[in-house]
């Protein structure tokens, strides 16, 4: 959380992320490399900056995507979660280098244009085996490049959640082109089924853990919700843990409803910096705290602690014989409600 | 993550369940066979068969040349070199030579450099 | 396993230190993360088809003398000796220009004649290419021509044959780019092609054939939608100075493309073989 923008807020926890980062992005690369040059010496020095970065890039894309369903299965996973843009920011540059060399191999010192020759030197657009792949990377990484660039957050505050949710979302349309990049082009020049192979656990691993976060995330938005008077049933006080809080979904969101200090408080569930659950989150020094990247919240307010402006939608609860009801009609962002008092 | 998130999400990843796989085995099932690669290099076999004064040399090209020209030499038992002929792709050659021998040279002229020599054993000269 | 998943910790990533359990766990995720990329990266690496024996000598002249010929495709013919039947038997060395380009502009203004061309070699399977990066680079012999050194005596007699196999540029296959065939490398092909380097049938059985058109002229411009495709073409081989010449009507060049147009409206996914027959 920033009342202002650095270029990166560094801490020890992103550091320790970025120098295992670097030091996977080194170790496969001087693996992928070091095999080559052992088993075949007749490979070119192009060749193997095109491979290596490839199959990195590739490789990084599944572990990106894995991270989001692996924390929504299981808050442990969240410290992959933490810095995961640095990862993305990571995978593009790998992605671009093998992109540009493609380029560079491919299409350049030609006699038009290196990037028109992408488009029109393989015409086979209505064939599938046959199909122009090269199209579809480039595309990809022209989606990579916006996420790459926009991943700060002062662009999310800049274009707006919105805007910057809804073109981060592109990356499943990239995902789909890298596949298809990969299944119209290196699969049908190898014939070894090991590249095949391992792309296909990458996409089943993927789809299932995608699947599997989605019927659980799934299963909480359909939930029966009894109504009476206005006010929701959310559950029986002893049934939250102090400190914590239990997530209902009522109407369009949902609404993380707290116990702490012998007081019961709801605010929405939806995090200001980018959507994080509150409701999966504690209570730290008084204040709600995102799992997602540690955004604090008051409880009996929605506002972040100044200097901090963030503020999140609150909600009125009362207790009645030991059991918490709530009204799901938000009232603005910030607006101060008392907290329910457990006798 | 906001509700409408979470369903595009839930639809993205049951659309990539139906789409991938059978992107993926179309992509395996139509995947045209391609001849496989030539492994190895510069790697030959050599035999001569002696008829009268005649010495007939025949190479057999296993692997192929890793080089700009493939020039075949006869080495005489004794004075200066013979040309007998060039070979290039894989296969067999063979070229045959009035007079002993006593093996022959492979040697890349415009690399200038020597490819190969082999010597027939003894038993095999006349 | 289930256990070490259940943890009541809470990781917030601005606290300089992950809680224990936390921080256990993610150190086993990075080890076994890094064993997964070695495995990955092992499995991928050594599961690519083989490279071929081929070399490109970039940056390193080579000067060589001989006879400059422009058709059917820009030459050096550059004699190897004489046989022991006191014939002279000659090797073609195909030239090209930097990058993607022909030689055809280098050598437009010279006279066929007894040339030394100094450039860049690629070579493999016997075949020899130079790559001329300035005209400069071509100085005029004051030898005269001899008459063995004209070429018409070397063809061999036209056979009527039929070729399946894969058009490439020979100057990518023969070196500078490993794989120079394939999917892969189709568009580059294309663009060596398109940029007058002469196309060259790669046959399935790894013989070579540079093609020409039925007056013994370039076939660059009409090949271009059929390079990197599995074809199989039919036309007159003639042998030339190590060299196989297949004679291909440009006629049946346009059917063939155009029925490949037609087929794959017809079956927008087929991966078979495109036929041209007579």
């Amino acid at each position: 959380m920033s009342a202002s923008y650095q270029s990166i807020l560094w801490n020890r926890q992103k550091k320790i992320y970025d120098r295992v980062i670097i030091a996977f992005v080194l170790l496969y690369l001087a693996a992928f490399i070091s095999f080559n040059l052992v088993f075949y010496p007749q490979v070119t020095q192009e060749t193997l900056i095109i491979r290596s970065t490839a199959t990195l890039a590739i490789l990084l894309l599944h572990i990106i995507l894995m991270i989001g369903p692996l924390a929504r299965l299981n808050p442990i996973f969240l410290p992959l979660l933490y810095n995961r843009r640095h990862l993305g920011v990571t995978m593009f540059c790998v992605a671009a280098a093998h992109g540009i060399f493609s380029i560079i191999q491919f299409h350049s010192l030609g006699n038009i244009n290196p990037i028109l020759s992408v488009f029109v030197s393989n015409t086979h657009f209505n064939s599938l085996t046959k199909f122009p792949f090269q199209t579809l990377g480039f595309f990809a990484l022209v989606i990579f490049f916006l996420m790459a660039i926009t991943s700060h957050d002062f662009w999310l505050h800049n274009l707006g959640p919105r805007v910057w949710k809804t073109l981060h979302m592109l990356v499943y349309m990239a995902y789909l082109l890298v596949i298809f990049h990969v299944l119209l082009g290196a699969l049908q020049y190898e014939s070894s089924s090991v590249l095949a192979g391992l792309l296909g656990l990458g996409i089943i691993a993927l789809v299932s853990l995608h699947l599997l976060a989605s019927q659980k995330e799934n299963a909480l938005d359909t939930e029966e919700i009894l109504e009476n008077d206005g006010f929701i049933k959310v559950c029986h006080v002893d049934e939250i843990i102090d400190n914590r809080a239990k997530v209902v979904c009522a109407g369009s969101e949902r609404i993380a409803v707290f116990k702490y200090d012998n007081k019961v408080s709801a605010v929405s569930n939806v995090c200001k910096h980018q959507n994080g659950p509150l409701g999966e989150g504690r209570i730290i020094d008084g204040c709600i705290t995102c799992p997602w990247h540690g955004y604090q919240y008051l409880p009996h307010n929605g506002s972040s602690p100044p200097p901090f402006k963030e503020k999140v939608a609150t909600f009125d609860v009362k207790i009645i014989d030991k059991e918490i009801w709530l009204n799901p009609t938000p009232y603005p962002d910030g607006t101060e409600r008392p907290a329910a008092i457990q006798s | 993550m906001i509700r409408p998130l979470r369903k595009y999400h839930f639809l993205i990843w049951r659309i990539f369940a139906l789409v991938l796989p059978i992107a993926f085995t179309m992509a395996l099932v139509l995947r045209p066979a391609t001849p496989q690669n030539r492994i190895g290099r510069n790697e030959f076999s050599f035999d001569m068969k002696k008829s009268n004064d005649q010495s007939m040399i025949s190479i057999r090209l296993i692997n192929p040349l890793q080089s700009a020209s493939c020039l075949v030499y006869a080495l005489p038992k004794s004075g200066e070199k013979q040309f007998l002929g060039s070979i290039s792709r894989q296969g067999e050659y063979t070229f045959s030579y009035s007079g002993k021998i006593i093996g022959v040279e492979l040697f890349d002229l415009i690399r200038q450099k020597e490819i190969h020599t082999h010597y027939f054993d003894h038993e095999e000269l006349p | 396993m289930k256990k070490i998943l259940q943890t009541d910790e809470f990781y917030v990533g601005y606290i300089p230190s992950a809680p224990d359990k936390t921080s256990v766990f993610i150190k086993k995720i990075i080890f076994a993360g890094a064993t997964l990329l070695t495995i990955v990266a092992a499995a991928l690496a050594l599961n690519q088809k083989q490279f071929s024996p081929t070399d490109f000598e970039y940056g390193v002249n080579t000067t060589l003398a001989g006879l400059l010929v422009k058709s059917p495709v820009p030459h050096l013919r550059i004699s190897l000796g004489k046989n022991l039947e006191g014939k002279e038997l000659f090797q073609m060395v195909l030239l090209v220009g930097s990058g993607k380009h022909g030689a055809d502009d280098l050598i437009e203004k010279k006279f066929v004649s007894m040339v030394t061309i100094r450039g860049y070699l690629i070579y493999g399977d016997g075949k020899a290419i130079l790559q001329i990066n300035d005209a400069s680079d071509i100085t005029p012999n004051d030898r005269n021509v001899t008459n063995s050194e004209l070429r018409n005596e070397s063809f061999s007699k036209a056979e009527t044959i039929s070729v399946t196999g894969e058009i490439t540029d020979p100057k990518c296959y023969f070196g500078v780019m490993k794989p120079g065939e394939g999917k892969t490398h189709r568009s580059c092909a294309i663009r060596c092609i398109a940029g007058g380097i002469p196309p060259v049938l790669k046959s399935n059985t790894s013989d070579y054939f540079l093609l020409v058109n039925e007056n013994f002229e370039s076939l660059n411009a009409d090949v271009l939608p059929i390079v990197g495709d599995m074809v199989s073409l039919d036309g007159e081989v003639v042998e030339l100075d190590g060299w196989k010449i297949l004679k291909v009507k440009a006629k049946k060049i346009k059917d063939l493309t155009r029925s490949t147009q037609q087929r794959k409206m017809l079956i927008a996914m087929d991966a078979e073989m495109t036929f041209c027959s007579h």
